[in-house]
């Protein structure tokens, strides 16, 4: 009787799991069908909505064993589905204001090749202004850390400089220096420089004592304590702090951007408002949020592809 | 012949306005080849001289003499085994040895690697030339640590209780892994030894050197044979004397800090 009651009881379970398992599917043929369905407003393509849909979908599929996927699956379709909902089936108080998803995605279809330019150009930026900051950062945060007259002298300017966030001197760097390239380098440079040089401070100034006597007894050359033991020793660090500098300078470039750029995707953000285009805004507001994204899952690789010895 | 000698070295540290003693004129001198411990309870200045030696910390007065000349800094005569963070945690076995062997010079790094991996067999490391040091325990750590120092192939060999955190039967293996690679070498290292492991010390030793608040209090010699297995030592009536010898010097210690306790 117990035995048959646990088996009722189990059956209940699996069906509860299966229900639950099934569901972001569900949810997928759902939004397919309210895609094709009639719409109280114009829509130009759905095309484009729907492959994304799919992708998801197909992204799902890939992960099916991953509860946090499916989880999150859920929640993205949960999302677009009320996005659908709202704009297309039932009356839109204000069709500029609220756009369509089907709009909204299209952009990526007709807008393609300004797009594209605009990711390349902002990249760009970003690339070279954080390269520089890298290399100078971590360069002069070594040779400063460890030279205590320096480290004296430098470690209160770095300190007072660091807080400033530097997307309030953004619009005067825009107006001060002779291009636009120049300002959002600087700028985007700024954002990293001063924290990361802070951090390295720190961390070569604490450095386990018994690891540089360790170092020192192997009779190592200045040079080689730099290269093999005090950068190694901070590297660690620099990772931790990477997404949120990137984040940070992503931030500001896209400020920059907004001031005084032709490209890049700040300015196509800011171009659109000005002609309340909300449908290209908002397609550039989420076309940020994958560029920031992917470059933050990138760095994470790029993380656990470096530091092996932990 | 003498290899190495300290010359009425102290060492005084500076706490604010508070001066501090860490090292009160030590003297002592160690012939080539010799097996040298240093023993006593914390705080009693050991690892203190064993840092001057290494060249780690200059000594505020006296000197250190290496075959007769007076040395500054580290150098490349000596290796130094510490008891923890000898090894680098972001380079593997090979790598944490060829760093040391590339800081001598000369040779490809190929051959160094090749080097490396020779010594790493000597430990019986075979087969974890390439793991982390997180990916090994802390006993076979001292042993990357032991190869590391003998590639380098010094004259003198400084070891900070090395086997200070292994547990008991690894420090057996570490222990006899040690006498085997010294009894084996044909021109003897001069090795200089800090433990508070008394059968360790007997077993090791050609000599201890018992230390207290911060000098040297006693020099007893053990005259045991060479090269040494230990079931024989243990089994000598000698080894008892000289364990017993060493142990009421720990016990007198303990007696009399408590009379200096009491005054408070």
């Amino acid at each position: 009787m117990k035995a048959l009651k646990n088996a009722a009881g189990a059956a209940h379970i699996k069906w509860k799991a299966l229900i639950f398992k099934a569901l972001p599917h569900l949810m997928f043929i759902a939004l397919l069908l309210l895609i094709s369905s009639p719409s109280l407003v114009e829509l130009k393509v759905r095309g484009a909505f729907a492959a994304v849909a799919v992708m998801i979908e197909l992204a799902l599929l890939c992960n099916w064993r991953s509860r946090s996927a499916h989880d999150l699956v859920m929640m993205v379709f949960a999302f677009l589905i009320v996005w659908e909902v709202v704009t297309t089936k039932i009356p839109n108080p204000n069709k500029m204001l609220f756009p369509p998803p089907e709009n909204v995605f299209a952009i990526y279809y007709t807008d393609w090749k300004k797009i594209i330019s605009g990711i390349f150009s902002s990249l760009f930026l970003l690339a070279y202004g954080a390269g520089l900051a890298f290399v100078s950062g971590i360069v002069l945060g070594l040779t400063v850390g460890w030279h205590e007259r320096l480290r004296q002298a430098l470690f209160p300017v770095a300190k007072v400089i660091s807080p400033i966030p530097p997307i309030i001197y953004t619009p005067y760097a825009v107006a001060l220096l002779p291009s636009f390239k120049i300002a959002s380098i600087f700028v985007i440079f700024s954002s990293i420089f001063w924290y990361l040089f802070l951090n390295m401070i720190i961390s070569v100034a604490t450095i386990d004592k018994k690891l540089l006597d360790s170092a020192r007894s192997l009779n190592i050359s200045p040079w080689g304590l730099m290269r093999h033991i005090l950068f190694p020793y901070c590297l660690p660090g620099i990772f931790k702090t990477l997404p949120i500098s990137m984040a940070n300078a992503f931030m500001v470039l896209t400020a920059a951007e907004m001031i005084g750029a032709t490209s890049g995707l700040g300015w196509f953000v800011k171009y659109y408002s000005d002609f309340s285009d909300f449908t290209r805004v908002v397609a550039g507001i989420v076309l940020i949020g994958l560029v920031v994204s992917v470059i933050g899952a990138l760095l994470a690789r790029l993380d656990k592809l470096v530091i092996r010895w932990r | 012949m003498i290899k190495l000698e300290l010359k009425d070295v102290s060492l005084d540290y500076a706490d604010g306005d508070a001066v501090f003693r860490a090292l009160d004129r030590v003297s002592f001198a160690v012939a080539r080849g010799e097996f040298v411990s240093l023993i006593g309870s914390s705080g009693c200045g050991k690892s203190t001289t064993l840092n001057i030696l290494a060249g780690l910390k200059p000594p505020s007065s006296g000197q250190l003499l290496i075959d007769g000349l007076k040395s500054v800094g580290t150098g490349k005569n000596r290796g130094v085994v510490f008891q923890h963070y000898s090894l680098f945690p972001w380079l593997t076995a090979r790598q944490n040895i060829t760093l040391g062997l590339r800081q001598l010079g000369g040779q490809s790094s190929r051959e160094l690697s090749a080097i490396a991996g020779r010594y790493l067999d000597r430990v019986g490391l075979t087969g974890f030339e390439d793991k982390y040091p997180y990916q090994l325990s802390g006993g076979m750590q001292q042993r990357v640590a032991i190869a590391r120092v003998l590639a380098l192939r010094p004259e003198i060999l400084l070891m900070d209780e090395p086997f200070g955190a292994v547990d008991a039967k690894n420090k057996i293996i570490l222990q006899d892994l040690l006498l085997e690679l010294l009894d084996g070498d044909e021109d003897r290292k001069t090795v200089i030894f800090v433990t508070h492991d008394v059968n360790e010390a007997i077993l090791l030793s050609d000599r201890v050197l018992f230390m207290r608040n911060k000098r040297i209090e006693e020099d007893i010699a053990i005259d045991l044979p060479r090269p040494r297995k230990r079931e024989d030592i243990y089994n000598t009536k000698a080894f008892g004397i000289y364990y017993k010898k060493i142990m009421v010097k720990f016990y007198q210690a303990v007696k009399e800090n408590i009379g200096d306790d009491v005054v408070l």
